[in-house]
């Protein structure tokens, strides 16, 4: 049960900066190396709001929120000055490109917040715990996994019954046509990328609690972002949904059965995976 | 007469190199050697991305893998077959890359292979960190530059700069070997697999074969890089195969110019260069660095090599210059 | 040569052969023809093992080779070109050849530059000289492949084919995109190939009829995923159900 609890938490903590990395490939076709980047300079970015320990749940809430709108604004700049430029040529010269932008990225939040370690304490309210069924869990688990549901819930909702969501999808699925009827698509692609580095941003506002604030924090999580992208199908953030679930359950039972080596059977999984399924669980999607 | 322009270049740059420690200081000396080792290192990746078409991100794995073979054979106390240590690392560096090219090219290129070999890297790191027979975490250090014996001369390497002239050796060795593969038969056959693998096949190409035994090579020569690193830097630890070693090789070879053979090498000496120019400024280092790579994408696709064969070129020949131009430019994906 | 026997290939839901029952013979030139969507260029990629086929044999100098791989089939003896002309751009004219030469002498096992030696031997650079001149190409060599015009990407493929000495020509579109004078002179390349001393049979799909009767000496005739007709180019103009498909039933009842 605790093992269950544990794996979910880092599985909606995955997801949540998995499922903006996923929709910039579903729009894109781009595999952002920069997203973890993002991710973090949206944890900075509200921890200077909120200080070291932030007052309320609202407040940190709100911080993540301001982050996200930060991070979207960063993002569209991005997406106009580079991310278009290199839709179009081989893939591998992408990566190169978004792996430019995270150095970047990093020398910036070097610059602006220093080498430091910083850290942040949860805010009132969700620092305990609660006792479910008789068993301690920690609140803060339990505010990472609601986030991660709402931000699922939301999401889904927005590209498969929303106007907004079915307008990007025909972009996605055929920019020309989409113009031939009338959408805008250079605005409609860059909300949606906006709207994607957001994402990044909040999480990295909501994960903020319990996180060491340092300039290799994007790293970690883009990995598992990565792996959680590619299992779950490119683009495809239902899938991304459940290969971040499975994934925290393993690590989950990896920290159960061999504490002495956290995350390997995360990684094991992951190539076994991707040797028996290529193209992920749910496939690949245009969104 | 594009050919002696850079052939007298890259003389000098050779000659500059060796005699180095007799006019630069000791940090100089040592980021040198370490460049020297890396270029070799990106030569080995580039012989997979520009020839094989194959991208692999986690050449650091390997790179790793080579060092600590290094690191605890010497260790073990077998510092007097020094040369046969090194061929030991390349091997076992050539059969693990083979097993890995096995399993993973029948399946996976493109960036489910980027992907893979990410994870297989980070797994070797961690896994790694965690070993205590290893040293776990702090690695081990203190690692002894041994004597290295060429049938009747030994040379203690342990002394003064003997290490230095000897990467310089070993270092030249490897490039001769990589462009030998690469302009060879074998080299222009890898060559049409990446220009269109479908149409090799039509040749009778085992393209699935060439890739894999590629991959092994590269692999190999990886590792053997990694183990001249350990005894040159005295120390390994896991973070010798972190993702930034994997990407090492990509960033030098886009710098550079994938295209070009010497692109790898040229992108890894500028490279260094600019972050000895940039050592003290915390975070515009990066920036920098990231903005130059960025500039490179955008603007020249065809990395630095790529620049200076438009130019030399254009000045020897215009016509046939833009010609070649336009044979080397990036080339859209279609469909 | 080659024999193919009640072919069946879909691609997802839609059944793109039904049934297909060929024979080609040695040694001559045969024509695979059929409005477009009929399923002929997915004929030729079940041919040549570009793709595989759900039910039925494709045999090659007797051989079964349903399961074998492209590559495997091009050793035999297959030779194919593309509709779109694939070739290796940032190579020049001459390195296309000389990398399909060298590819051939390996799977052959002939060897004659000795291992150390980096560039190819006089013997293949001689040899590609060769085919260079046939294609008319030999002023050409040293442009990359990638500034040729189209007609000359089309034949340098063709060289490439060639360099592989191939026992069956199998040409996807030889004209497509071609303007009449380049066609006539394919045309005119293609015979000279073929013609009845080489021994080389050849397969091909085309559009353009001028080209069809000028070279073939049999015709099988495809629409929609099946093979309606097949003879000699007198027994298909007087063949009732390609006149309907052709010209559509009102025509053929006006």
């Amino acid at each position: 049960m605790f093992t269950l609890v544990n794996g979910l938490t880092t599985g909606m903590a995955v997801f949540l900066v998995a499922a903006g990395l996923t929709l910039v490939f579903g729009i894109m076709r781009i595999l952002n190396f920069a997203h973890g980047a993002f991710f973090m300079i949206g944890a900075y970015v509200a921890s200077s709001l909120v200080g070291s320990a932030p007052r309320s749940v609202l407040a940190l809430v709100a911080a993540a929120v301001v982050a996200a709108l930060v991070v979207g604004v960063l993002g569209i700049v991005v997406q106009r000055f580079v991310l278009r430029r290199i839709q179009h040529v081989d893939e591998h010269y992408m990566l190169i490109a978004t792996f430019a932008v995270m150095l970047v990225c990093v020398g910036f939040v070097k610059l602006v917040w220093g080498l430091e370690f910083l850290s942040v304490d949860p805010p009132p309210g969700i620092d305990t715990g609660v006792d479910i069924f008789g068993l301690f869990v920690p609140s803060f688990s339990l505010f990472i996994i609601g986030s991660g549901i709402v931000v699922f819930l939301v999401l889904d909702f927005v590209i498969h019954r929303a106007w907004a969501g079915k307008m990007i999808t025909a972009i996605a699925r055929d920019g020309w046509m989409a113009e031939l009827l009338g959408i805008n698509v250079p605005a409609g692609i860059m909300a949606a990328v906006g709207g994607s580095f957001a994402l990044a941003g909040l999480a990295g506002g909501l994960l903020l609690p319990n996180q060491t604030l340092s300039p290799a924090l994007g790293d970690t999580f883009l990995l598992l972002a990565f792996i959680t992208v590619v299992i779950g199908g490119l683009g495809n953030v239902r899938g991304a949904f459940i290969a971040a679930i499975l994934l925290g359950l393993i690590d989950g039972l990896n920290t159960m059965f061999l504490p002495a080596y956290p995350g390997v059977a995360v990684y094991v999984g992951m190539v076994a995976f991707l040797l028996m399924w290529p193209n992920g669980i749910l496939g690949e999607s245009r969104l | 007469m594009n050919r002696t322009i850079s052939g007298a270049l890259l003389a000098v740059l050779a000659a500059a190199l060796v005699l180095l420690p007799f006019w630069a200081n000791s940090g100089l000396v040592f980021l040198a050697g370490t460049t020297m080792v890396v270029a070799v290192f990106a030569l080995s990746w580039n012989l997979l991305f520009g020839y094989a078409g194959l991208a692999s991100f986690g050449s650091g794995g390997l790179f790793s893998i080579g060092a600590y073979t290094m690191a605890v054979t010497l260790r073990g106390g077998y510092e007097g077959q020094f040369l046969l240590l090194i061929a030991l690392s390349t091997a076992i560096g050539g059969a693990v890359a083979f097993a890995i090219g096995v399993v993973a090219l029948r399946r996976s290129t493109g960036i489910f292979l980027a992907i893979l070999t990410l994870a297989l890297a980070e797994l070797l790191r961690i896994t790694l960190a965690k070993i205590h027979w290893l040293g776990a975490e702090d690695g081990i250090p203190s690692i002894v530059r041994p004597k290295a014996s060429i049938g009747v001369a030994t040379v203690d390497l342990a002394q003064g700069n003997h290490y230095y002239w000897f990467l310089c050796v070993a270092c030249a060795l490897l490039v001769a070997l990589c462009w030998w593969i690469a302009h060879g038969r074998f080299g222009r056959t890898l060559r049409t697999i990446r220009l269109d693998t479908e149409r090799a096949a039509f040749m009778g190409v085992d393209t699935h074969r060439y890739r894999l035994v590629a991959f092994t090579i590269s692999g190999a020569i990886a590792a053997c890089a990694g183990s001249l690193f350990a005894p040159w830097a005295q120390i390994v630890t896991p973070d010798i195969g972190n993702m930034m070693r994997s990407t090492q090789p990509i960033l030098f070879t886009l710098l550079g110019g994938a295209s070009s053979f010497w692109g790898p090498m040229i992108g890894a000496f500028l490279f260094s260069a600019i972050e000895f120019s940039t050592r003290t400024l915390v975070g515009i280092q990066e920036i920098i660095t990231g903005g130059i790579l960025l500039g490179v994408v955008l603007l020249f696709p065809t990395g630095v090599a790529g620049a200076w064969n438009a130019l030399v070129a254009r000045l020897a020949d215009p016509y046939r210059a833009e010609a070649k131009a336009k044979a080397t430019t990036l080339r859209p994906v279609k469909e | 040569m080659i024999r193919l026997h009640s072919v069946d290939k879909s691609y997802g839901a839609l059944k793109v052969l039904h049934g297909i029952e060929a024979e080609i013979l040695e040694g001559e030139t045969f024509a695979i023809i059929g409005p477009n969507g009929a399923g002929k260029t997915t004929l030729f990629k079940v041919m040549t093992g570009e793709v595989g086929c759900e039910a039925g044999t494709v045999e090659f100098l007797g051989k079964d080779v349903t399961k074998e791989p492209a590559y495997r089939r091009t050793r035999a003896g297959m030779g194919r070109t593309f509709q779109m002309a694939r070739i290796f751009k940032e190579m020049t004219a001459e390195e296309n050849i000389v990398v399909a030469i060298e590819a051939r002498a390996k799977n052959m096992g002939q060897r004659d530059t000795p291992w150390y030696q980096v560039r190819p031997s006089r013997a293949t650079v001689d040899e590609a000289g060769e085919i260079l001149a046939r294609l008319s190409l030999e002023r050409k060599a040293r442009i990359a492949a990638a500034q040729l015009s189209h007609g000359d990407k089309k034949r340098l493929e063709l060289g490439i084919t060639l360099a592989g000495r191939p026992k069956v020509l199998m040409l996807d579109e030889p004209t497509a995109g071609m303007s009449p004078s380049e066609r006539v002179g394919v045309t005119e390349l293609i015979r000279s190939i073929s013609g009845k001393g080489s021994g080389l049979t050849v397969i091909m799909t085309e559009h353009d009829m001028g080209v069809i009767f000028g070279l073939a000496d049999r015709i099988m005739v495809m629409n929609q995923g099946r093979k309606i007709a097949e003879g000699s180019i007198d027994d298909i103009r007087a063949d009732p159900v390609v006149r309907d498909v052709y010209l559509g039933k009102e025509a053929h009842h006006a």
